[in-house]
């Protein structure tokens, strides 16, 4: 498990960091078309709506 | 020699190529900053690890591995849990979301619009716009010097020709000439890094092996770093010595967390279509991540053994006392003559892709969120943006001329700290508190930054000793230059300013927001209705 490293604070790191990958992979596989609620065809406008605050606080 | 040259025009072609395809596909200003919302996954995660992922990761902070071994790969558990994880799961789809609620097009924007505040967009955009030139100059830097070691460019040609390239196609193409690219840079990134680590460990004769070796080198520890609290390569800290506190207040906590505020990749979010996208960037971005800082670290630390057994000196060593040319000596001294060549590449790639990112963020955050919505000059849009590229190219070239050598990784680290510090709190929470005030917001930011800027200016050691407005004032380095050696108030001088700027920061936004008048609720209905 040490891996030949010298300290456990250096081998918690080394696991930590291929295990952490892995969970990202498992993650993207059970999510894999999990789209959530679809925006398409709900783009706003480019300069509609409020630019940037509309009170006077600046 | 030829080869690299040759090598370096093929890859400068392919950049140009897509380039041109971007600049042929953006048509509005929507398109030049967000993709037109409709980057796919493996573009948008290769996207956003290769502009998280830099010179400044590889070479600045491969080389602090080199100094302070595996302990740094506690960072690589951080990008990897934290920095894509948590940013993509809990960050990205909030902030598509909402960014879609409120037709945001800039990181700046979503905060001055979730909390219907010109000045915060504009004080968002407006640190963005001074400080990132700082963080590109460190990226720039690295890619220099490696220019220096491998090609025998002088160092200011170099700097002046990889800017003078990346002008080019950020200024023109907009954020899809960057992701695209970015997308073929981060692939030839991910190629070289596997051989990097594979001939690494090949050398040594294996994984097991490699580290017993290393291990054993302990007692080589330079005298400095042991005085410090270093124990070895392998063997990790003292706890609570000034280097632990370095290692992990600085490097790990401060780049760790400060990713998550990045305004560069927090816009990276608003360029998808669904969610759909995000989780998949987060398979993408885990695997990418370990094996650019996960290799970067290892390999760091572990040229200490290679240097050792070939030239019987350790890394510091070998890179003349430049933390910053340590994995360059590496490559050029101890990998194959042909793979220099491709390293060369990919860390151009790695540099270009995180720059082009930096200077599209530092221009849309003078073009867009400062010219065009504070100060209301609407008519300026797309040549606003360009406008803002430039200047913020010109201002990092010049922060890569002035700034010291060993400067890499802390200029990074210092540009992290200062964005967490000053946005986390405010951009975390008005994700998910509704609860959340103007008022609270304003002071939270507010206060993280001037905290984080007087930690640095007073307290923190290297910053404030280099800058010297401390010793000019008081006749002090630090404010705490004075106190017992080995007391608590000593050790603050190594302690990162987000470990105090950070939690204020939160402080002040949880505190003020509970005691000051709520946001409207129509306007949080608004920034919710797609959450």
């Amino acid at each position: 498990m040490m891996l030949g490293l010298g300290s456990l604070e250096a081998a918690l790191a080394f696991w930590l960091s291929i295990m952490a990958a892995c969970g990202c992979v498992g993650w993207g596989i059970w999510n894999w078309n999990e789209k959530g609620s679809s925006d398409a065809g709900h783009l706003p406008r480019m300069d509609t709506g409020k630019a940037g605050g509309t009170e006077n606080d600046r | 020699m030829t080869g690299k040259l040759i090598a370096t025009a093929v890859y400068l072609g392919c950049c140009f190529w897509l380039s041109w395809k971007a600049w042929k596909e953006t048509g509005s200003n929507a398109d030049y900053m967000l993709a037109g919302r409709q980057a796919g996954p493996f573009v948008m995660a290769m996207s956003y690890g290769a502009t998280f992922i830099s010179t400044s990761a590889i070479i600045g902070f491969g080389g602090a591995a080199a100094m302070f071994g595996f302990s740094v790969l506690w960072l690589t558990v951080l990008n990897i849990g934290v920095g894509v994880f948590i940013a993509m799961v809990f960050f990205g789809r909030r902030t598509r979301r909402m960014g879609l609620a409120l037709d945001s097009h800039t990181f700046p924007e979503l905060l001055g619009r979730r909390y219907d505040s010109r000045f915060i967009q504009g004080f968002s955009g407006s640190i963005i716009f001074l400080f990132i030139p700082v963080y590109a100059a460190a990226v720039l830097i690295g890619i220099a010097r490696l220019a220096e070691v491998s090609l025998g460019v002088p160092y200011v040609a170099a700097l002046l020709s990889v800017t003078a390239i990346l002008a080019l196609y950020v200024i023109t193409g907009g954020i899809k000439a960057v992701m695209y690219t970015d997308a073929f840079q981060g692939t030839l990134m991910v190629l070289m890094m596997l051989m990097l680590v594979g001939y690494t460990y090949w050398m040594l004769g294996g994984v097991i092996p490699a580290h017993e070796t290393l291990s054993d080198m302990a007692p080589l520890m330079p005298e400095k770093l042991r005085a410090g609290g270093m124990l070895g390569w392998t063997q990790g800290t003292v706890t609570g010595s000034p280097l632990w506190l370095v290692i992990y207040t600085t490097i790990v906590y401060g780049v760790g967390v400060g990713v998550l505020a990045q305004p560069q990749l927090a816009v990276r979010y608003m360029t998808v279509p669904s969610d759909r996208e995000l989780h998949r960037a987060v398979l993408f971005g885990g695997v990418f991540i370990l094996l650019m800082t996960g290799v970067a670290f290892t390999v760091g630390a572990l040229s200490n053994a290679v240097f050792f057994q070939k030239f019987g000196k350790i890394a510091i060593q070998m890179g003349g006392g430049n933390v910053d040319k340590i994995i360059p000596a590496y490559v050029e001294t101890m990998m194959p003559g042909w793979f220099s060549g491709f390293f060369l590449l990919a860390m151009m790639a790695a540099a270009m892709s995180t720059m082009s990112g930096q200077y599209h963020t530092g221009g849309t955050a003078l073009g867009h969120d400062i010219i065009t919505r504070t100060l209301g000059r609407k008519q300026q849009g797309l040549a606003a943006n360009r406008i803002g590229v430039v200047i913020t190219i010109l201002a990092s070239l010049v922060w890569a001329w002035v700034l010291p050598g060993s400067v890499i990784a802390r200029a990074t680290a210092f540009f992290f700290g200062l964005c967490a510090a000053t946005f986390l709190p405010a951009y975390s929470l008005g994700l998910y508190w509704r609860g959340m005030t103007k008022t609270g917001a304003k002071v939270s930011m507010l206060g993280g930054f001037a905290a984080s800027m007087f930690w640095l200016l007073f307290i923190h050691e290297k910053e404030a000793a280099a800058i010297g407005l401390c010793r000019w004032l008081t006749g002090k380095a630090t404010l705490v230059a004075d106190a017992v050696p080995g007391s608590a108030l000593h050790l603050l001088q190594w302690v990162d300013p987000n470990v105090v700027a950070l939690p204020l920061s939160f402080l002040l936004a949880a505190g003020v927001s509970t005691a000051t008048r709520p946001v409207a609720r129509e306007h949080l209905d608004l920034c919710y209705s797609r959450c």
